[in-house]
């Protein structure tokens, strides 16, 4: 085993004390996962044994939610993860189970040999597929176990409504119910918890239950990781382009074969169209992202409550251009080319993401109204402007903004300070 | 008269894997002389020391518990060798595909960089068959007493970078 020029720390922090997951096994635990007492995450790797010290010795280091999302999804490997840490734990543990003697290094004092290689990804999971999901909102208020009731009500009744949603299987009469379950102790969490009733005695849901979990799992795990890639291709039904969606089809058929039902004709188009009605409740779902909360972890609450989605402000700009996307394309949206007069009354608005909605007539000197979403450009403070007026003293003002139009309604105002 | 010499049947004693354990670990564990199996060694020739268990290496901590000795699982996987049968080319595959990703994760255990495939000779000890999630075709070999190296019929032994496609 290498030498360590550093004297031991005592400290719990590195220690796994809950969750403890095997990610890939080898005689010895080789790479592995858990929480520390804080429920802080740790991946842990084996670095090496000794019979005449009788010592293993693992590598524990410390990782966000986003990293260890990224890394369970293959998109990093456990190199970058040490390079990015950069602070590793050394564990020696005794063979006997007893003393553990714990160091701390930095990544520049791994030995060459000793470091994993540029390929080391996480090897993929199996995972056992059930109906609850957790929302863990993170980050800001959500840190002090604190939310904003209304945006809370707002995400639980968009989840909830999306799950039972794409439930809705042509053939079946599956009459899918949500329900909550109390939520545990930590940053604030949402538990879910999926129904299911069959109306229709002929099918049996036994043959059926696991394959619709697999398939919930699998359409939620594709909104969250690869639609945003995947979206113009299958806009253009170039359904083969994408292996995950192809999973998902395969998915959604095993349902229809599980149940010895014929399948539904051109299955690609009948879920590119569930996609696209799932598309908007995602967007919804992200809407109050960097205000209250800066990120939302979506889990499996199986026994490692495994991330399935990691919805950031990166993946809510993505999720808005894909919703602009597929609007634009079946020709529903108008965008001005540039930017128009408009009168609008601001009834909400984020400071620090610049966000919010406006009342606005859609037409003038009419009566109908519609509720856009607004953005201001720039970066200037939005404190003391006209903005500001608008939200606090219920004003109307005129503003300069590139309009987004379904028809009639207006459903986006890109808004320039300069004006 | 005639002089028969009647030869007493064999049984292989396994009082190294009975004892100190209440646990029957050789439940459903049976003699195969006929299959191949495969397993990660040191070098290019295969020592005593490839086929030590953690449990003679003084290991009592199994997947990142110490253990109790009435924990069955973790006892008679700490007192079996891991192997892996190999009874056609996707079980080669998946054997090579878990070692490289070993070695990708952990290079030490690079050093046990050579696919060592063999048969058990009669008497060498009794495999069980014990899949993990992702390893179907994973086998507890545990040794008889009187195992050696010996028991070993070795079918090849190749350096797993030979298996890297390019």
């Amino acid at each position: 085993m290498f030498k360590i020029n550093h004297d031991p720390i005592v400290s719990k922090i590195p220690i796994i004390s809950n969750n403890y997951r095997i990610l890939h096994f080898d005689e010895d635990p080789i790479l592995f996962t858990g929480t520390n007492q804080n429920g802080a995450k740790i991946i842990g790797s084996f670095v090496d044994d000794d019979d005449n010290e009788q010592v293993t010795r693992n590598f524990h280091v410390l990782v966000n939610s986003k990293q260890y999302y990224d890394f369970l999804k293959q998109r990093i490997s456990y190199l970058d993860i040490l390079k990015e840490c950069n602070e590793i734990f050394i564990i020696d543990k005794h063979y006997s189970g007893g003393p553990t003697t714990v160091y701390i290094i930095l990544f520049s004092e791994i030995p060459s040999d000793y470091l994993p290689a540029a390929d080391s990804l996480c090897p993929e999971q199996e995972f056992t597929h059930d109906l609850g999901f957790t929302l863990s909102l993170k980050g800001l208020l959500a840190d002090l176990n604190t939310a904003i009731p209304k945006r809370v009500s707002k995400i639980q009744t968009v989840f909830a409504e999306w799950l039972e949603s794409t439930l809705d299987l042509k053939n079946f009469n599956l009459s899918p119910q949500v329900v909550l379950i109390p939520s545990t102790s930590g940053s604030f969490r949402i538990n879910f918890n999926v129904k299911l009733f069959d109306n229709d005695s002929q099918i049996s849901m036994f043959t059926c239950d696991d394959k619709i979990a697999k398939y919930l799992n699998d359409f939620l795990q594709y909104c969250f990781s690869s639609l945003n890639n995947d979206i113009v291709s299958l806009l253009e039904n170039n359904f083969d382009n994408s292996t995950a969606f192809k999973k998902l089809v395969s998915s959604f058929e095993d349902i229809y074969k599980a149940a010895q039902l014929s399948l539904p004709d051109k299955m690609d188009e009948v879920l590119l169209n569930e996609l696209k009605k799932s598309v908007e409740k995602v967007e919804l779902l992200t809407e109050h992202i960097g205000s209250g909360f800066s990120h939302i972890d979506v889990l499996k609450t199986n026994e490692f409550e495994t991330p399935i989605g990691y919805l950031d402000l990166e993946f809510k700009n993505a999720i808005e251009k894909t919703v602009n996307y597929i609007d634009q394309k079946t020709g529903e949206l108008t965008v001005d080319t540039e930017f128009t007069e408009y009168k609008i009354n601001i009834y909400h608005l984020n400071t620090l993401t610049r966000t919010g909605n406006a009342n606005i007539y859609d037409n003038e000197g009419g009566d109908e109204m519609s509720k856009p979403r607004i953005k201001i450009i720039g970066e200037n403070q939005l404190e003391e402007t006209k903005f500001a007026e608008s939200l606090y003293l219920n004003k109307w003002i005129t503003v300069k903004a590139k309009a987004t139009k379904k028809g009639a309604k207006f459903q986006k105002l890109e808004i320039t300070p300069d004006y | 008269m005639t002089n028969s010499i009647e030869i007493p049947d064999i049984k292989i004693a396994f009082c190294n894997i009975d004892s100190d354990t209440q646990c029957n670990c050789l439940h459903g564990a049976e003699e195969d002389i006929e299959h191949i199996y495969c397993r990660k060694i040191d070098t290019s020739t295969i020592k005593e020391r490839d086929f030590k268990t953690h449990w003679e290496r003084g290991k009592r901590e199994y997947k990142g518990q110490t253990i109790s000795t009435n924990d069955c699982k973790a006892v008679c996987d700490l007192k079996a060798i891991s192997t892996n049968i190999i009874k056609n080319n996707e079980h080669v595959e998946h054997a090579i595909k878990k070692y490289l990703k070993t070695c990708s994760l952990s290079p030490s255990k690079a050093k046990s960089s050579y696919l060592c495939k063999f048969k058990f000779k009669d008497h060498a000890g009794k495999v069980k068959h014990s899949p993990e999630l992702d390893d179907h075709t994973h086998y507890n070999f545990f040794k008889a007493d009187t195992f050696s190296i010996n028991r070993i019929e070795v079918i090849s032994i190749n350096r797993l970078d030979e298996y890297v496609q390019n």
